[in-house]
Order: structure tokens, then sequence, then C-alpha cells
């Protein structure tokens, strides 16, 4: 005996229903198991701050001379991150884009803190491709936790 | 059985089949593809760059690499395993699948589940210890730095003989750009009590770990001829590495074409898949496919799609596919640009014709001139933690790209075999974390890996020059030597010298700023940015460097290479450039930054220096109202008078001098209009000049009078990048350059 058309119909109807119902208790198991019925973890940020080591007050600075800057330093900021191990990925987009470093560096959260520090990047001016070739405009920092992107920042580098 | 029975059980048995399959394809995607490969260190495999070891709580300082590598776990005596797979056997393709095979020799006593974690720092085999990844450079976490997720997991029981680890994401990742690191093993408890023993690479048996890796090769061969108004690709379709999956064959390619620009890394056909014709793929629009195994396509008026126009540049990426339409990229999120693609302008004459020879992904920005073994390989660096070495026929890469500790930035000199004293062709470079490697280039060994100051980081902003014994036939080994870039100093920074053999010191090395010279007293030394010269006439190392932003301390440095003695200095003032030596070593050019001065040390106009090379002492200037000289300058000519080429912030700009003179004087011969240009390129002999620039381009200017007669282009679209510092291979007549769109291209020389 074949089935029909109206037998697949239904089977499907009743897999998919299965399906939800199977996703929606998984789901709930979870909740269960994470949670405890209490306050969900809190998601990981980061934020991310430019500071050329040289000047007396550096951080937050949004703008830097390119012709006058040695150095800019990168940092990331954590908030949020589970304790463990975890790999900071930080990413230097040129202001059309293209990438211009990449450098992933671990870290380790040992106990619960609301921040922690990250990986600060130093990203050379002087002598470089950056002042040589004029690669001025708007860059973006963009920065990834165990291969997740979590946040971006932008900053303007001048001639 | 009666037949309704009979019916109901045959729908009960087709129903739960159907279950079955159902659930199958919800949890685990099928995996075919055209070729499987094992890698796995036997008689036929050397697995030369792969590497294992265990690093053990109990003993942090001991290395520990032999025939079994452990994973544990217990208060104060945990076990982590590391382990890295050779993958030159397959440089050029897209991974489907990869999985880890550890053999089990000795069980744990219980179950146990282990994770694979994709390792975020270089180490070395031979020096990594629970402590320490390479030389005495500790992990950020003792115990080994890695990703806080498994990619994959593996239960074990008493009984298991193998761990086996779902690790694709992983080696798609080493394909796409991140540097291949390898997987650090552990247990996913802690203190459980567990252990367990593998086999290692040094068993080279059937123990020793084993990666299992599914994939689909790349066409190889790939040219693009440009006509009136066409554009013809050819390429071929490349026999087996591995083992053919269910008799597959590779069936064809389908063609991405994009104008002005290559196709984006994240454009590319969805595996099973087959677009349509004149679809639109991300940044691509299919213009050819096929499942007969053509390896030609001439796209001309007959394209529905669109015929090519004469003078716009084309862009196709070819993705060769199986007979279940797999193709030859990476369907993951990040893109695959490891996938060959070239580039073509139709003209109406021939000499308007444009095309590449190849174009090769670099996954990050480099500006540095190629090195090269000239008709052989190129050789360039990444800001992506990589170093590529590319064929200069084919544009193929020879094995996929060489992780290392931290980004080049500055062009590395690859010496052959026959002018080495390794006996091998080798690459030296220096990353900004401050490793110096020897790397050979014929298999991407890592032939030794030193860190200069011993413990602790130095950036090395500049590239090594190496001192060659083919030439300077007193040495016992070629030379390497290289300055330090150590911002927070203006007067300690230092100068360090190798053993090109070994990466051992030399005896005075490092030279740590304040500086004792011969005749001139204790000088400050501030960061190096360029690469220092090697003069074999008169046994010196010229060396640059920046001065505290003027010329009350030295900033040009000549160096006795056996001895360490600083002969002679100069304050000239901030100096980026690395000098350029005539044919005879007579004279030695230079430009500085030319600082503004007052408040603020910004930089300026460049002076072009003429140093007479037996004494030190300045014979002519020249200043240049063009901003800081990029790069360095080149000399044309084997005797005075002398051609110096040199690009500045807006032009590229031609100098005469006659050293032969009694008082030589710079006179400008030329100067030639360019967007941010690169540092030029010519030789003696030849009738062009080349020169990158920042409108995508290289530009071929003649070297007699600048004119600008023709361009070729690397990238004019939407992803416009600046072209970097070009380089000449006089073997093949090509000239090799990387680009801010991370790839490199090759063109034939004259355009």
């Amino acid at each position: 005996m074949l089935l029909t058309a109206n037998d697949r119909s239904g089977r499907i109807k009743f897999l998919l229903a299965a399906g939800v119902f199977m996703a929606a208790v998984g789901l709930s198991s979870c909740q269960m198991n994470s949670g405890g019925g209490g306050t969900p973890p809190a998601v990981a940020s980061a934020t991310i701050s430019f500071c050329d080591p040289q000047a007396p007050n550096c951080d937050g600075q949004t703008s830097f001379s390119a012709t006058t800057t040695r150095d800019v330093q990168v940092k990331v900021s954590w908030q949020n991150v589970p304790v463990g191990t975890h790999v900071q990925s930080l990413e230097l987009l040129l202001p059309d884009g293209n990438l211009y470093q990449h450098t992933q560096t671990a870290f380790a959260v040992q106990t619960e803190l609301s921040e922690v520090p990250g990986a600060t990047q130093t990203l050379p001016f002087a002598g470089t491709w950056i002042q040589q070739r004029n690669l001025m405009g708007e860059w973006t920092a963009r920065v990834s936790l165990d291969g997740q992107v979590i946040t971006s920042q932008s900053v303007q580098l001048n001639p | 059985m009666d037949r309704q029975r009979l019916a109901l059980a045959i729908r009960r048995d087709s129903w739960c089949r159907w279950c079955a399959l159902v659930m199958a394809l919800l949890t685990a995607a099928p995996v075919i593809a055209r070729e499987t490969i094992v890698l796995q260190k036997s008689g036929t495999d050397p697995q030369a760059r792969g590497a294992d070891a265990t690093l053990k709580q109990a003993s942090p300082n001991s290395n520990n690499v032999g025939n079994t590598i452990t994973v544990a776990s217990a208060t104060g005596a945990t076990d982590n395993a590391i382990v890295e797979f050779d993958l030159s056997r397959i440089p050029n393709v897209g991974i489907k699948a990869a999985t880890l095979t550890l053999h089990v020799t000795t069980p744990p006593a219980s179950s146990v589940t282990y994770g694979a974690y994709p390792i975020s720092d270089f180490w070395q085999g031979s020096a990594a210890t629970w402590n320490t990844r390479v030389a005495s450079t500790t992990w950020t976490t003792s115990g080994g730095d890695a990703s806080g997720t498994a990619t994959g997991t593996a239960s074990l029981t008493n009984a298991s003989t193998t761990a086996q680890f779902n690790i694709t994401a992983d080696v798609q990742n080493w394909y796409n750009g991140s540097p291949n690191y390898g997987e650090l093993i552990k247990d996913q408890a802690a203190n459980d009590g567990a252990t367990t023993v593998f086999g290692a690479k040094a068993a080279s048996n059937a123990t020793s770990p084993e990666l299992d890796v599914t994939f689909v090769q790349n066409v190889t061969g790939l040219t693009a001829t440009p006509g009136n108004a066409s554009v013809t690709l050819n390429w071929n379709i490349p026999s087996l590495i591995g083992t053919a999956f269910n008799g597959e064959t590779y069936t064809g390619v389908i063609i991405l074409r994009r104008t002005s620009s290559p196709v984006d890394k994240t454009s590319y056909p969805t595996d099973t898949q087959v677009p349509t014709l004149c679809a639109t793929v991300g940044t691509g629009t299919v213009v050819f496919e096929d499942s007969t195994g053509k390896t030609t396509f001439t796209d001309n008026a007959s394209d529905t799609c669109g015929a090519p126009a004469n003078g716009t540049t084309y862009f196709y990426k070819v993705f060769l596919h199986d007979s279940s339409n797999y193709y030859s990229d990476q369907d993951i999120s990040n893109g695959s640009t490891y996938t060959e693609e070239i580039s073509a302008t139709p003209a109406a004459t021939v000499a308007a014709e444009q095309n590449t020879q190849w174009i090769a992904a670099t996954f990050a920005t480099d500006l540095a001139s190629p090195s090269l073994i000239p008709g052989t390989v190129a050789a360039m660096g990444s800001q992506t933690d990589l170093v590529f070495f590319i064929n200069a026929m084919t544009g193929l890469r020879e094995f996929i790209p060489v992780s290392l500790g931290g980004s080049l930035a500055s062009r590395s000199p690859v010496i052959d075999a026959a002018s080495s004293s390794t006996g091998q062709d080798i690459d030296y470079l220096a990353d900004q974390n401050g490793l110096v490697y020897a790397v050979n280039t014929d298999t991407g060994v890592i032939n030794w890996v030193v860190n200069p100051i011993g413990s602790g980081t130095v950036a090395l902003q500049g590239g090594p020059a190496v001192q060659l014994k083919s030439i300077a036939t007193s040495l016992a080994n070629d030379q390497v030597f290289f300055g330090s870039r150590i911002v927070s100093t203006t007067s300690a920074n230092q100068i360090f010298g190798l053993n090109g053999n070994t990466g051992a010191s030399l005896s005075w090395s490092p030279l740590t700023g304040p500086i004792t010279t011969t005749n001139e007293g204790s000088q400050n030394l501030d960061i190096i940015n360029s690469t220092p010269l090697v003069d074999y006439v008169h046994n010196v190392v010229w060396l640059t460097s920046r001065s505290n932003c003027g010329t009350s301390q030295p900033s040009l440095w000549q160096i006795n290479p056996t001895t360490g003695a600083v002969k002679g200095i100069a304050n000239l003032g901030d100096i980026d450039a690395s000098p350029t030596l005539t044919y005879l070593s007579d004279v030695l050019f230079l430009g500085t930054v030319g600082d503004s001065g007052g408040g603020t040390c910004a930089a300026g106009n460049s002076t072009i220096y003429a140093i007479k090379a037996s004494t030190g002492a300045t014979i002519a200037t020249y200043a240049s109202t063009d901003g800081p000289i990029v790069s360095y300058p080149v000399v044309i000519g084997n005797s005075p008078p002398y051609t110096v080429l040199f690009s500045g912030t807006t032009a590229v700009h031609a100098l005469s001098i006659d050293t032969s003179q009694a008082t030589p004087v710079f006179t400008s011969v030329w100067n030639t209009t360019i967007a941010s240009p690169s540092a030029p390129i010519s030789s003696t002999g030849q009738t062009y000049v080349y020169v990158g620039s920042s409108d995508g381009m290289i530009h071929e200017l003649m070297l007699s009078n600048g004119t600008d007669v023709k361009d070729e282009v690397c990238n004019v679209g939407a992803t416009k990048g600046t072209v970097g510092d070009p380089s000449l291979d006089e073997v093949l007549s090509r000239i090799y350059a990387t680009t801010t769109d991370q790839r490199a291209y090759a063109f034939t020389i004259p355009f």
C-alpha cells in the first residue's frame, strides 16, 4: 500500500510539530539547566580605546596625526567574559574596508569580574606604510572573542 | 501474515526509515566531496612542518617530545597535548571536512571527554613547555593558549582505540587567513584523574596523529588572454592528490566575473547548488558554467551576461567542482580567497591590452616589495602573521603559508641555495613581536627561530640584511643583521647580529644604545624602521635610524660586522628609509624623514644624501619638497654619473649626480606626478621605471624622461587598493607587487 498525499502531509505536519515540541522541550531544559530560574548570564561585551603612549593623557583619543605620532596603542577592555581562557582577535581595517592587520591574543579570566583588560595591540605609525603611503582617513578596529565579532570602533588618522 | 498486516508492517518500516533519514538530515549534513587524504607521519609523508608535544604541569619547564603525547587531568599534574600538522601536500584546495584522530596507546581507566581547541600563539615543538611556547617566551596562560571553546570533542572509554575530533572549522580558517598553530587537546573536566596516552609524530607509525581531510582542488595554470572586446581564459583540471570520493570526478568549473575589482572573498557558489548563468553571486556574475570538463572559455560578444568592453578590466574567479557540485572554496562566513582568480583588460589594439600573469591572496595588507629567487619563488609577508611563498611562474602557493609569531612589515631577504651557507633556499624574517626566523622556501620548514633578546619582546619593523659567506669568504657562515624599534626610548635601541645557519647571536650582539663608537664617544640609538645594508667592499653594515627628531644624535651607523665596532656615524636627522649602494660600492644614497622641526616633531621634506662609502662623508645633498622619501632610493648606472630615483608624497623623482667630480651636485632630471607612489624599481639596462600607486595601478615610466607610458591595473574598482613597492623578476621578465586589497599581482614587463 502506497502512502497517499494526505498521509505524507499529515506525517510531515506531525514531524514538524514533534520537532517544534522537542526544540521547545530542549530549549526550556537548557534554560532550566543554565539559569536555574535566576538571572541569565550577562552577554560578553568589549570597549575599544586608542592611545598615543607618548601623549601625556592619552586615553580616549579619537584622532591622531600620522606624521607626528610614533605608535598608537589599541586597548580592549572586556566586560562579562566567562571565567576561562579566551582568544581576542583584533582586526584593523583601512578606510576602504580592506584589512590592514589582524592579530589574535589569548587572555585568561581567573575570577568572575565585571570588567577585565584584554590585550593591547601596538600599531606602529612612524616609518611605516601608514605614514609613507598616506593611509589616512577613518580606520576601524573590530574585536572578536573566540571567533565571534563583539564590537568595533572607528578612529581618525590625519596627515 | 495477511496482506493488511504486511502492508502495515511495510508502512511502519518505511515510516521508521523515513524518520531515520529525516533525523539524520537534521543532525548531520552529509559531506560529499571529491578527494580525501590522510596526513600522518610515515615513510612517504615526513610531516616536516608537523609537531607535537606534551605540556606537563608537574614539570612546567621541561620540553616533552617523544613517541607519545599525554592528556591528563589531576591536581597539579595536568597534561595537555599540542599537535600541529604539515598541510603542504594540499596547498591549493578548498576544505570540506577535517577530522583529527589520535591513536590510543594507553586508554583511560574510565570514561572521559577531551576537547580540541585551536591554539592561538606560535610555538615550537622542540621548545614548548607548560610555561613557555618558543625560546623563553611564555604562554599567556600556562598550559597553552587556545580558544575558550572546543572546536570538537571526543569521548573515550577504557576500550577506546582512537579519539576523533571534528576540526573542520579550524582547518578551513587556516586556509583562509588564520595562522595554523595546531590544536590543544585537553580534558573537559578539571582534576578528574583520567590519563590517556596517544601515539606521537615521532613514533612514525600507525599510532602517529592523523588528520583526514576532504577537499576540492583549485584549477591550475589559469591564464587570461585579452583580445578585442574579448577575454579568453584557460585552465587545467588538476590530477588527484588524494583518493577520489565515490569515484566522483572533477567535472567542470563555474566562473564569476566582476568589473574593475576582484570578486569579493565572500562571493562563492553554495556547495551542491548550481547557480544559473548570469546570476549574481555576491559581487560576481556567473558568466560560465560547465560540467563537461572544458578547460577554456572565451568571454566575448556572445556572452549573454554582458560582453566585455574594451578598456575595462575584468576579474574572473574560477571555481572547480566535482560531479556533486562541491566547489573549490570554503563555504564559511568570512569567505574564501583561496580560489584561483585572474584579470584582463580587452582593447582594440594589442598595445593597449593588459592581463595579470597571476593573482594570489595574502589575507592582509602588505606593501613591502616581494622577495625573490628570480624565476622560482616570490615571498611576501602579511600582517596576519603569515608568510607566503608563491611559485613565480604559476602564482600557486608552493605550500600553505608559514605561520609566524607576529606580523611582517618589511621585505625579507631570500637567499638561493647556491649562495647560502645553509645550502638551502632560505628566507630570513623578523616580525613585529620580536622573533627572527630562517625558513626553507622549498618546504616551509622553520630551520630556526630565536628571540634575540632572550626573554621579553622587542619590536622589529625593518627587515634583516644578510652578509653572505659566498661573497665574504672569510666568514664561517652567513650573518644576519637587524635593528630594534623600541618606541619607549630614543637612546637605547639595539642592533643585532646572528649566525645565519643557527640563529645564535654573534659575539658582539646586541649593541645597545648608548653605543660606544670608535672615534665619537657614546651615542644614543633611536628606533630603527629600515633594513640594514651590507657593504662587502668596505666590510661594514650600514644602518639608518631615527634620531630623536633632530641632528643631535646619529641616524647613520657604520658597523663592523665581525667585531660590532661602530666605525662611523653621521647626524643627518631622522631616517626611516633604507640606504642604497652603487654597484661599485663607492657611494651610498639615502633620504631623511625631513623633520619639520619646531615644537612638534612632524615628518617633512626629505633631504637626499650622497655619502662617500669609504669615509662616511657627505659629498652632496638634495632638498626635496615632496615629503618624506618612500622606502629607499634606487641607483641606476654601473659607474658615474648615476641616476638616483626616489618617491615622495606626490611624485617619482629622478636625480643625476656625477660622483667622479671633485664637488658632485645633484641635478633634477624629471619628476612625474603619481598618486601616493610606492618606491620606484628599475635596474641598469632597463628602459622603464615601475611604481605602484594609491590609484590601484602600477605605472610604467620612461627612465629617460619620466613619461608615464602605460599602466597595469591591479584593482581600480570598489575595493581599490594602494599598490606596494614592486619587485622585478628579470628571469621571467615580470613585476610583482602586493596591495592593500590583500592580494599579490604579477604582470609581464615591459607593459
